[in-house]
């Protein structure tokens, strides 16, 4: 069995990993949640709706898993978080709720105003998660006003531009991701105006926001400078490197309208830009923004050896499995450009 | 006041997310049912009575799913003190569920939903039992964790007392408590939704007899006979098992405790049966009248619906030939849910104080949050499951309303 440090970091990495799973997949699904109502025929939009619902709600699992998980290998830390930051995650929920009914609903019934009203739901809500989610990990990595009474900040603390520049990040990255998942999976338009080739714009943007969020992270909690992990393995330093080259590069993509390298370079800038933000902070799961003597770590915070083991146990035999039947779904209704049946 | 708002919330959230778990697990059971008949026949109206029932399963399982997300939240934002004392022991069967079962539902769900009249009819076959194969071991693992809560095994306390350690996870997962629950919990739902699909059936013949609901209302009457019965016989051994489990809910269940009308427990002065516990050492006590109303209520329904069952079972026709029994077909699916969800008053309220059974009291697992904070969380979730609960009945309506496809017009598209 594990010794209960190497046990507790590798389910810091599973927990990481689920995390960047999720959001590199939700973003093309928001993405091309936001951009469905911007200018396309009727035709394209449904088709949209198809693609993006097929995979959606296996998406979202991801998400639960690593709320869950946090929950069972780290239960102080899952406990502190959620009660710190009561609001955002009912916003969040409330959002992800919005979202499944607007998609899944679209259709089933004919009436224009129906329609209309879940279209504008779904473009809302799209917009309301990766907002969200990125103001709540750019609060999480930059520290939050815990003590040992719980939380002492206000919600408006929260958009304070790190808040700003991780919501701005996760949008514009969205839709850059979403306008290539719309090029890559849905049926041509003929009657509309190609909403997505603003998706210059929105990699600039999102360049731009990346660029800050760092700045702003290093700043306060010196997240990557005063990183532990970092320190011990320079070569991490490439994380944040590659995320910003990949953000340039989905870019350059955008802007030379070639959707499956755009569609990579902006998943791959979601997982780099996270993946450094989780190496640098480990092993500090809660840093406290006044003072870090209420912070949690990895490795005080973890359950105990016998359930992490249990859970490595589960998680060897059924991520693998998992992520084969899902990667099978991915290819099995790839060339599928998901038209009205 | 905090106390009473987060309780409220959470009893809200979970009441009205399990008006959409039962009609889930009974109608992938009837879809797949039909599916397997397809699959061996190739007969069309079968594919059709597939799709049919799936069409009213979406809805039901696109709402369940949705409100199921704001459920393991509240652990953290209003139980925060629970997660931490339980975490040990309660968020793993959490995770697993999501890992087992929700990546399962969720990723098949997509095809069944967005795809299923696009692909073959072995993948089709596959496809809609492996949702069916996702909620039950869904409920497994939710039950294992609520198991936990009415009946603790498999735990240590910590040396300093902070929190529950595992001790066993193999006790955890054989929880006898859990057995009692999951095939009385699994054939209340089964039951369930034999009830819908049977008030659909009726409902739509209340002008004659249609080939395609005969056919449902058949399914339906062997699913829900086989329920109705098994239900009692459950039920009767799951609370001779209680009685040695949870003493105090037996006894007010029985009829043994009886609420002294100032907010305390009274022995029945006609039963010779003596305390189980010392309720002096309780803070709080369970509602005596309530957990004894809902229990006798659901054995009250669960014998009509036994009665009802044999009867449209021996006697098809008074389902489509009288008005009355058409009708009563109809109600017997609120009917369910009220025995249902008496079930759950019985099983949650019948524990109080408890939230983790002889552990710690609901009172101590709060988060300390500002009451602002959930009365916002209160108002958002009430406000938008009311708008839900609208969306899904006009959604249902109107799938009713269309019918299964009728296939003696369709081309034989059973490729």
């Amino acid at each position: 069995m594990l010794q209960h440090e190497a046990a507790a970091a590798l389910w810091y990495a599973v927990l990481a990993t689920a995390w960047i799973a999720y959001l590199a997949q939700e973003s093309f699904i928001v993405g091309s949640g936001m951009l469905h109502r911007f200018g396309y025929g009727p035709a394209k939009r449904r088709s949209i709706q198809l693609s993006a619902g097929l995979h959606y709600d296996g998406i979202e699992v991801w998400l639960i898993v690593a709320v869950g998980g946090t929950f069972a290998a780290f239960p102080p830390v899952f406990a502190a978080i959620l009660s710190s930051l009561y609001v955002p995650f009912f916003l969040l929920i409330a959002s992800l709720i919005v979202r499944a009914i607007s998609i899944e609903f679209m259709y089933k019934d004919d009436s224009p105003g129906w329609r209309e009203l879940m279209s504008f739901l779904w473009a809302l809500s799209s917009l309301l998660v990766p907002f969200v989610l990125g103001v709540y990990f750019a609060n999480l990595f930059r520290g939050i006003a815990v003590d040992s009474s719980g939380y002492r900040g206000m919600i408006l603390e929260l958009f304070g531009y790190a808040g700003l520049a991780g919501g701005i990040f996760f949008v514009a990255e969205a839709l850059v991701a979403g306008a290539a998942w719309i090029r890559l999976t849905t049926i041509e338009d003929r009657e509309g105006k190609e909403p997505e080739r603003a998706a210059p714009v929105a990699a600039i943007l999102a360049l731009f926001a990346l660029l800050v969020l760092f700045l702003a992270l290093n700043n306060r909690t010196e997240l990557f400078t005063g990183s532990a992990l970092y320190a011990k393995a320079p070569i991490l330093w490439a994380l944040p490197v590659a995320a910003v080259i990949s953000a340039a590069l989905a870019a350059l993509a955008a802007w030379r309208r070639t959707a499956a390298p755009q569609f990579v370079a902006a998943a791959a800038t979601s997982v780099l830009a996270m993946a450094s933000l989780f190496a640098a902070a480990f092993p500090r799961m809660l840093m406290s923004s006044t003072d870090p003597l209420f912070g949690l770590d990895a490795f005080t915070a973890s359950s105990s050896q016998r359930t992490l083991g249990v859970m490595t146990w589960v998680a060897a035999v059924f991520i693998p499995i998992v992520l084969a039947y899902q990667a099978w779904k991915y290819a099995r209704f790839r060339k599928d450009k998901h038209g009205e049946a | 006041m905090l106390e009473a708002l987060s309780r409220l919330q959470f009893a809200l959230t979970i009441a009205f997310h399990y008006l959409f778990v039962p009609a889930s697990i009974g109608l992938v059971f009837f879809a797949a049912i039909f599916e397997t008949g397809y699959f061996f026949t190739r007969k069309p109206e079968y594919k059709s009575l597939s799709n049919f029932w799936s069409e009213i399963f979406l809805v039901v399982y696109v709402v369940g799913i949705a409100t199921g997300l704001a459920m393991p939240i509240q652990f953290g934002t209003n139980w925060s003190k629970y997660a931490v004392f339980m975490g040990d022991v309660f968020g793993s069967p959490l995770a697993f569920e999501a890992l087992i079962a929700f990546f399962l539902e969720s990723t098949f769900a997509g095809i069944w939903i967005f795809k299923r009249n696009k692909i073959g009819p072995g993948l089709r076959l596959a496809t809609v039992w492996l949702i069916a194969l996702g909620t039950a071991i869904s409920a497994v693992w939710i039950l294992t964790a609520n198991a936990f809560m009415q009946h603790p095994v498999g735990y240590e306390l910590a040396a300093d007392g902070s929190k529950v350690l595992l001790a066993n996870f193999g006790q955890l997962v054989t929880n006898p408590y859990l057995f009692w629950m999951f095939f009385h919990n699994h054939g209340g739902a089964l039951l369930v939704g034999s009830f819908i699909v049977l008030g659909v059936s009726a409902h739509c013949m209340k002008d004659g007899p249609r080939p395609a609901f005969r056919k449902s209302v058949n399914a339906a009457l062997v699913v829900g006979l086989v329920s109705a019965l098994s239900l009692p016989a459950l039920g009767d051994s799951y609370g001779k098992y209680l009685a040695t489990a949870q003493p105090l809910k037996a006894a007010i269940i029985l009829g043994q405790l009886k609420s002294d009308g100032q907010g305390g427990l009274a022995p029945d002065a006609t039963s010779a049966a003596s305390l189980p516990v010392d309720l002096s050492s309780l803070p709080e006590l369970p509602n005596a009248d309530l957990v004894r109303g809902a229990f006798i209520a659901m054995v009250v329904l669960g014998v009509l619906f036994v009665l009802l069952m044999l009867l449209f079972t021996f006697r098809r026709r008074l389902l489509w030939e009288s008005p009355f029994f058409g009708k009563a077909a109809i109600w017997l699916t609120p009917l369910g849910y009220l025995a249902v969800i008496c079930g759950w008053i019985v099983a949650e309220a019948g524990r109080a104080p408890w939230i983790v059974y002889g552990l710690m009291s609901v009172r101590d697992a709060l988060s300390s949050v500002p009451v602002a904070s959930v009365a916002f969380s209160l108002f958002l979730m009430v406000a938008l499951y009311a708008l839900l609960f609208a969306v899904a009945l006009k959604l249902i309506v109107r799938a009713v309303r269309r019918g299964p496809e009728d296939v003696q017009e369709a081309p034989h598209a059973a490729a």
